[in-house]
């Protein structure tokens, strides 16, 4: 992990369309390095999602980003609009993969989508690289399962699908909503897992939502903890977690340990 | 002493397509105290939720009965028999009705079940049932949609005491909760039982929230109770290979993944159609051996109610 | 919204009940040699073919009309939501039959079927409620039995069933008042077309019968005469869009209040 980086938000704030006073984020400053882990925690209502949709441009209807900025941060030090860069090196995967992937597409054609649809891939080649992508993600018998429709599969390969369809783009930084609430136990530890083992294959960045103040405590780096749109601490993971400054925090840890 | 709730040989199957059957619950046993709390662990597909519903008389199931203090009860609940068991449902969002107020909703069921001679005693009832869960008297003419989760959460609960119970099913009663706020529900719970010397079945798939409510866990894997402790053992000495592995796969808050060490348990669940012989965990188990795959592993007990299935348990 | 509409409807109703007050004239008294005349102080929209006062038969029209098209909607609404529940609550052979009586109702043209109907029954106002019942129900069981369907599963439906509560008290006091909301959005909008085919039968003069001064009977009259006394036909046609928008306005109010919940 190298200490350059590639992701800087600063100021970002997120407001309801219709009632622009209304701010669901209140000003969010974050700066992600490459191959680092940062985790955001927060309980419902707390902006945490919204955040991240901002950043990458995919907020829902009827919400805006009123002020502030996203900007990813290229090799010579060129920054570019985050939102414009989704599927070009920032990747999102979702927490609910029942809803998230097409129904009426097979495995093997949904991992490649990203690429194909920027027609960076040709046919036969997409194909190859499903296989390969699977393989990355731990799916077993890829050459069989890529012929399978998404209902066929349960809830942990469902997410290991949709972590490949985000590798196909190539990202540098991959945003994660909550991608392993609504999985069992075991499988969570297998794709926390798989998510850390990309940051070391890959050196890719993570930015990961979440409620789970223990999944953060495993997993990330840096940890960002949000309370009604505001950022109420910030900082190194073991240093927040052992030695919060913040009360709120304090609770939170205490919830859980 | 016999034992308040006693679930004698409970098994629910689905019929699937033409002929295959789904068996959710095979063959389940076990005895409850009053006043005493187990959870009932495990990941999809376990059975944990058909249970409980079979429990509160909310599902009919294929084989077996449920008795409380020595009564068995029919299948479909006759409404006394509905007064012993009541549960508490997992959404808060759509376990209340959203066309009444809270009163209404609580006053309706003193009035069905004729625990109240006249609308005034009917209205201090659910007064005092809520006040029981912490929550203002206020409340009453609200509806659920002006209430926050953890206070729908609580009303469910109230609900569920209304009647009196002597067993409460809880089915994932805190998941969907905040932090914050499932910390205080849990805590209500405890006081319920404490008070009211209330059972409580806790079905949950968090292990951490159940050591903190239960005073036993069971773990159920494909329909199947595989191992019953205290909590306490259950969390110092799992004798179960899966147990194990479900203690060992929960993040455990302040250690760093290590992502060189292998996952505490691969792959998915088997298909709760197909039936396998031999012990249902085999196929996944770090510690499996010949036997385990030619024969099913039997239930042994071991010191008090502590049970479990496995041909060989590790040892502490 | 749902205000703007009821009051629309309200008011025109309000019209027709008080309309023997609001005019002298007779809405059936023929004066054939005044016929045709155009609008003056004494006759505010002139007089018909038969020389009959156009605004006394305007506003009368509206008891015929509002009170009408209210009715032919009721019927067939509680017809429908009736067998929609039981349709969904108890589910199998109960289902499979109303459904099946359905998919025959709806296999037909609507407006041949109603023709047909009133045609064997007879014309005038009783048949067309008639008719609408046979036909209309459809539409209230299938919306109403979809959403018991879906509310079924919900668990504030088992809830009052696992604490005891019977069926019968399930279905009216649990079932019921969530399903209704968006049973009132489709009944408003069901009086729209209500109103549309009274009009459109009584044109084809199968609907209320002569003299009563039905609004459609009042444009079919003035049809022949749309050059000269156009307002014969396009006075009362403007009542029934008024009033066919004030029945939109309230189905709108209704929808949104469906959806917030």
């Amino acid at each position: 992990m190298s200490g350059v980086t590639i992701l800087e938000v600063e100021g970002l704030r997120v407001a309801t369309s219709t009632h622009p006073s209304l701010e669901l984020v209140r000003g969010f400053d974050l700066q992600v390095r490459e191959g680092e882990t940062v985790g955001l925690v927060g309980e419902s209502g707390s902006g945490k999602s919204l955040t991240l949709r901002a950043i990458c441009g995919l907020l829902p209807d009827g919400v805006r980003r009123s002020s502030g900025s996203a900007h990813m941060i290229g090799p010579g030090g060129s920054t570019v609009d985050a939102p414009t860069q989704l599927g070009r090196g920032i990747a999102m995967v979702f927490q609910e993969p029942m809803i998230s992937l097409n129904p009426t597409m097979r495995i093997g054609d949904l991992v490649t989508i990203g690429p194909r649809s920027q027609g960076l891939l040709t046919r036969a080649r997409a194909h190859e690289r499903a296989i390969e992508l699977m393989h990355e993600v731990g799916i077993a018998d890829p050459e069989r399962r890529s012929r399978a429709w998404p209902h066929e599969l349960s809830g942990g390969l469902r997410q290991r699908v949709m972590i490949a369809m985000a590798l196909a783009t190539e990202p540098r930084i991959l945003l994660c909503d909550e991608p392993t609430t609504a999985l069992d136990v075991s499988v969570q530890d297998q794709i926390l897992r798989l998510l850390l083992g990309l940051k070391e294959s890959r050196g890719l960045a993570m930015v990961l939502v979440t409620h789970d103040l223990a999944v953060v405590s495993q997993v990330c780096d840096q940890i960002v903890v949000m309370k009604q749109g505001h950022i109420v601490e910030q900082g190194e993971t073991d240093r927040v977690l052992h030695d919060p400054t913040d009360e709120y925090t304090r609770r939170l840890i205490e919830a859980v340990s | 002493m016999s034992p308040l709730l006693s679930v004698q040989g409970v098994t629910v199957q689905y019929p699937v397509g033409k002929s295959g059957r789904l068996t959710a619950v095979d063959d389940v046993s076990l005895d409850l105290e009053a006043g005493r709390t187990l959870g009932l662990v495990g990941e999809s597909g376990c059975g944990k939720s058909s249970l409980g519903r079979v429990i509160a008389g909310i599902r009919v199931p294929t084989a077996g009965q449920i008795v409380v203090d020595n009564c068995e009860m029919t299948p479909r609940r006759s409404k006394a028999e509905a007064r012993a068991i009541q549960m508490v449902f997992q959404d808060p969002a759509s376990a209340l009705n959203p066309a009444l107020s809270i009163g209404s909703m609580l006053e309706e069921l003193v009035h069905v079940h004729g625990l109240a001679l006249d609308r005034e005693s009917a209205r201090d009832r659910a007064v005092a049932v809520l006040e029981s869960v912490e929550l203002p008297t206020a409340l009453l003419d609200r509806r659920p949609d002006a209430l926050s989760g953890g206070q729908r959460q609580r009303v469910g609960i109230a609900r569920a005491l209304i009647l009196q119970p002597r067993v409460i099913v809880a089915d994932e009663a805190v998941a969907a909760l905040d932090s914050l706020v499932k910390k205080s529900v849990i805590r209500l719970l405890a006081d319920v039982r404490d008070r009211l010397g209330v059972a409580i079945i806790f079905i949950s798939h968090d292990l951490d929230v159940v050591r903190q409510l239960c005073d036993e866990i069971a773990v159920m894997y494909l329909g199947r109770i595989v191992e019953r402790r205290s909590s306490s053992d259950l969390f110092n000495s799992p004798r179960h290979p899966y147990s194990k592995a479900l203690l060992e796969a929960r993040p455990h808050f302040g250690e760093r993944l290590d992502v060189a060490s292998p996952p505490a348990l691969a792959g998915d669940p088997p298909s709760q159609m197909e039936l396998t012989t031999g012990c249902s965990f085999a196929p996944r188990c770090r510690f499996v051996k010949d036997e385990c795959r030619s024969t099913d592993p039997v239930e042994e007990s071991f010191g008090g109610s502590s049970t479990v299935r496995c041909h060989f348990p590790l040892s502490r | 919204m749902l205000a703007t509409g009821l009051s629309i409807v309200g008011l025109v109703f309000l019209i027709g009940l008080l309309a023997p007050l609001l005019t002298s004239h007779d809405p059936l008294a023929q004066n054939v040699r005044d016929r045709l005349a155009s609008p003056s102080g004494d006759h505010w929209l002139g007089t018909d073919l038969l020389g009959r006062d156009v605004f006394s038969r305007l506003l009368h029209g509206a008891r015929i009309d509002v009170p009408l098209a209210v009715i032919a909607t009721l019927v067939p609404a509680v017809i429908g939501v009736t067998l929609g529940i039981v349709s969904g609550f108890f589910g199998r052979r109960v289902d499979a039959v109303v459904m099946r009586l359905a998919d025959v109702v709806q296999a037909f043209p609507v407006y041949i079927f109603l023709v047909a109907l009133v045609f064997l029954l007879g014309p005038g106002a009783r048949s067309f409620v008639v008719a609408s019942a046979c036909i209309s129900w459809v539409g209230y069981a299938r919306l109403v039995r979809a959403e018991v369907l879906s509310l079924k599963g919900r668990d504030f439906i088992v809830a009052a069933q696992a604490a005891g509560i019977g069926r019968r008290r399930v279905l009216g006091r649990h079932l019921l008042p969530n399903v209704m909301p968006q049973v009132y959005a489709y009944m408003a909008s069901d009086a729209v077309l209500a109103l549309v085919a009274l009009a459109s039968l009584s044109f084809l003069s199968l609907g209320v019968q002569p003299p009563e001064p039905e609004w459609g009977r009042m444009i079919a009259d003035g049809v022949d005469r749309i050059r000269s006394e156009w307002w014969l036909s396009a006075v009362p046609g403007l009542a029934i869009v008024i009033v066919g928008i004030g029945f939109s306005l309230v189905a709108y109010g209704f929808e949104r209040q469906a959806a917030r919940r």
